[in-house]
């Protein structure tokens, strides 16, 4: 019964990183779109606008710290594996056992503090500090949002390290 | 806590989570959430968090995804085809034709793409093959694709000259600049080395003989114009003032799209694909950077940083001395960490070492990125090499690969010594530059 839960809290995971990010992997083509739009407004109708930058910067900082639930689910945050990649699977879940409380340490900040930072923006519907004025506390949110999110895929794979570490054997969902 | 201990916690620290296999991105973020609670409590933690929000909030970053997106989009246009079949056509009477050829190609690649992957992975895939089909020394084929693939982060737009103009507070326009007659020197250099070899050892690279009309030839070589193209809207929008990188890079990634749909690859299939792709490796690179950030200020802000500089300023050594070692530790590194990690553990230090010792900064992150195209080959860890295993024909092994960069590694620092001696080939075009963008 538990381990079907397991299974099943897992898998859900594992979608929720998949999905928000493809669903947020689109926002380079708005960031594009916004950044083109600018240079054709100031160099053939000689009217540069005050928010395409302000707008794109919104949009790739979202872009960035979201993405790291996704790169974690496809394993593709870069480590030194010249040894590590030698070990046995038992060895290799056990060592991320040990390493990985940095990793919580971090996620931990950026979701607490990130909260608290982003709280002081938004309890005051903070604008930005150029001609655009326009409100920052929406990106600020994303800070701990992406922190959630990643924390979440580290417990996953927390979970699946703690049984592989057991059992020696590779789990599947 | 004195400097010399907090300095060997961070660098101890993240050597011994390094060894044990947690990526980079989070054993410099955790160590520096260790080091802000110890140093300030809990206090310090949200600095952190300001770090981190300043980092996203940068402009210029905006163009790594957007290059990014132009190498990955390029490796799915058709155009490197295009291109291998105009070199094919012309190349019949010459020795050593297509890997010359090929050395081209991927300095054309390198003109719209900020990473090496793009010209590495097609070129793996269609110059590998034909120059072994045409008897070609397995070696050769093999080293001028891992080789002139590295040519990707030298000519711009270039992914680390990006972070290394931020750290080093440079223009990256001009850091772009600089990389343009480095890239075609350091090009020259591998086709040069093909043809002497061609010319002791003939048997190694024979010229294929096909005979191609006239027409023909002219036909291939329409290949060259949207690459061209593209390479001015990014490379000639920069040079002149008319965008920033980051614009510019817009450009180019339209560009790109375009260059898709025109040899008919633009499919949902292919969009998606590039799409996701470019997200995971967007997210790979910021996330290292964000732990980096967070990492190197409080290097700076604990002192580390000036410690390092009083310590090598007390070396009774001449300031070349010095410049060789940091080049040293970073083909070292570039032997076990990736380019990324590289560029964000020793750039925080060693561009106020450089400029203390009063190096020129553009001059030296061109150095520093040749350095990195030698960590993109260097064995055992080397993307260009992993690049090259994934794509190459099943019966090439790991062990072909490694045998194979050697001589491309020796013109590599070759070029790295001709920069060192004629600083101008570096530093020439920046100063021409007529408005300094971004």
């Amino acid at each position: 019964m538990t381990k079907k839960l397991m299974k099943r809290l897992l898998h859900v995971i594992d979608s929720i990183s998949e999905w928000s990010g493809k669903l947020v992997s689109f926002v380079i083509y708005a960031g594009m779109a916004v950044l083109i739009y600018e240079i054709v407004a100031r160099h053939m109708f000689n009217a540069p606008t005050i928010w395409a930058h302000g707008v794109s910067q919104r949009f790739f900082a979202a872009y960035y710290i979201l993405a790291g639930a996704y790169v974690l689910r496809y394993r593709a945050h870069i480590n030194m594996d010249v040894i590590y990649s030698r070990l046995s699977l038992k060895t290799r879940a056990i060592l991320d056992l040990i390493t990985v409380w940095f990793f919580f340490a971090f996620c931990g900040v950026l979701v607490w503090y990130g909260s608290l930072f982003a709280w002081e923006s938004l309890s005051r519907l903070e604008p930005c500090h150029t001609p655009f004025r326009a409100p920052i506390y929406p990106i600020k949110l994303m800070v701990p949002l992406g922190g959630f999110l990643i924390l979440l895929q580290g417990l996953a794979k927390f979970s699946r390290d703690l049984i592989t570490a057991i059992t020696g054997r590779q789990y599947e969902y | 806590m004195s400097i010399e201990l907090l300095t060997l916690m961070m660098f101890g620290g993240l050597i011994v989570l390094l060894m044990l296999g947690l990526p980079l991105s989070f054993s410099m973020a955790g160590l520096a959430v260790a080091a802000t609670y110890l140093l300030w409590g809990t206090e310090g933690l949200l600095s952190n968090i300001l770090n981190i929000f300043g980092y996203m909030w940068n402009v210029i970053f905006i163009a790594i995804p957007l290059f990014i997106f132009m190498g990955v989009l390029l490796e799915r246009s058709g155009v490197a085809e295009a291109l291998f079949e105009c070199i094919h056509r012309w190349s019949g009477p010459v020795r050593g034709g297509l890997a010359m050829g090929t050395v081209v190609i991927c300095a054309i690649f390198a003109a719209m793409t900020g990473i090496t992957g793009a010209a590495t992975v097609t070129m793996g895939l269609i110059a590998v093959p034909a120059m072994l089909s045409r008897r070609y020394d397995k070696s050769l084929a093999l080293g001028t694709v891992a080789g002139a693939g590295t040519l990707g982060i030298l000519i711009p737009p270039s992914i680390p000259m990006i972070l290394l103009a931020v750290i080093g507070e440079m223009s990256v326009g001009k850091l772009f600049m600089g990389g343009v007659f480095t890239g075609l020197v350091l090009g020259f250099l591998c086709v040069a080395y093909i043809a002497i070899k061609g010319l002791f050892q003939p048997q190694s690279c024979p010229a294929h003989g096909e005979k191609f009309t006239l027409r023909e030839k002219i036909i291939a070589t329409r290949a060259v114009i949207l690459p061209a193209l593209i390479i001015l809207a990014v490379i000639g929008s920069i040079m002149f003032g008319i965008a920033t990188p980051t614009e510019a890079s817009s450009l180019g990634a339209l560009g790109c799209l375009i260059a898709v749909a025109v040899h008919r690859r633009f499919t949902w299939p292919v969009i998606k694909e590039a799409t996701f792709t470019t997200f995971r490796i967007t997210g790979m690179v910021m996330w290292i950077g964000l732990g980096a950030k967070c990492f190197s200020v409080i290097l700076t802000s604990a002192g580390s940083i000036f410690y390092f500089e009083q310590l090598v300023a007390g070396l009774e050594v001449s300031r070349w001395v010095i410049l060789i070692a940091i080049m040293g530790i970073i083909f070292i590194l570039g032997c076990f960490i990736d380019p990324f990690g590289i560029i964000f553990i020793i750039a925080p230090i060693g561009f106020p070492l450089i400029e203390a010792l009063g190096f020129d900064p553009i001059w030296f992150g061109i150095l520093f990125v040749i350095g990195l195209q030698m960590g993109y080959i260097t064995p055992p860890f080397g993307f260009n090499l992993f690049y090259l295993k994934a794509t190459a024909p099943k019966d090439i092994s790991m062990a072909d690969i490694y045998r194979s960069i050697w001589p491309f590694l020796g013109v590599m620092i070759i070029g790295l010594i001709v920069i060192m001696l004629f600083p101008p080939i570096a530093l020439w075009l920046p100063s021409m530059m007529i408005k300094v963008a971004g």
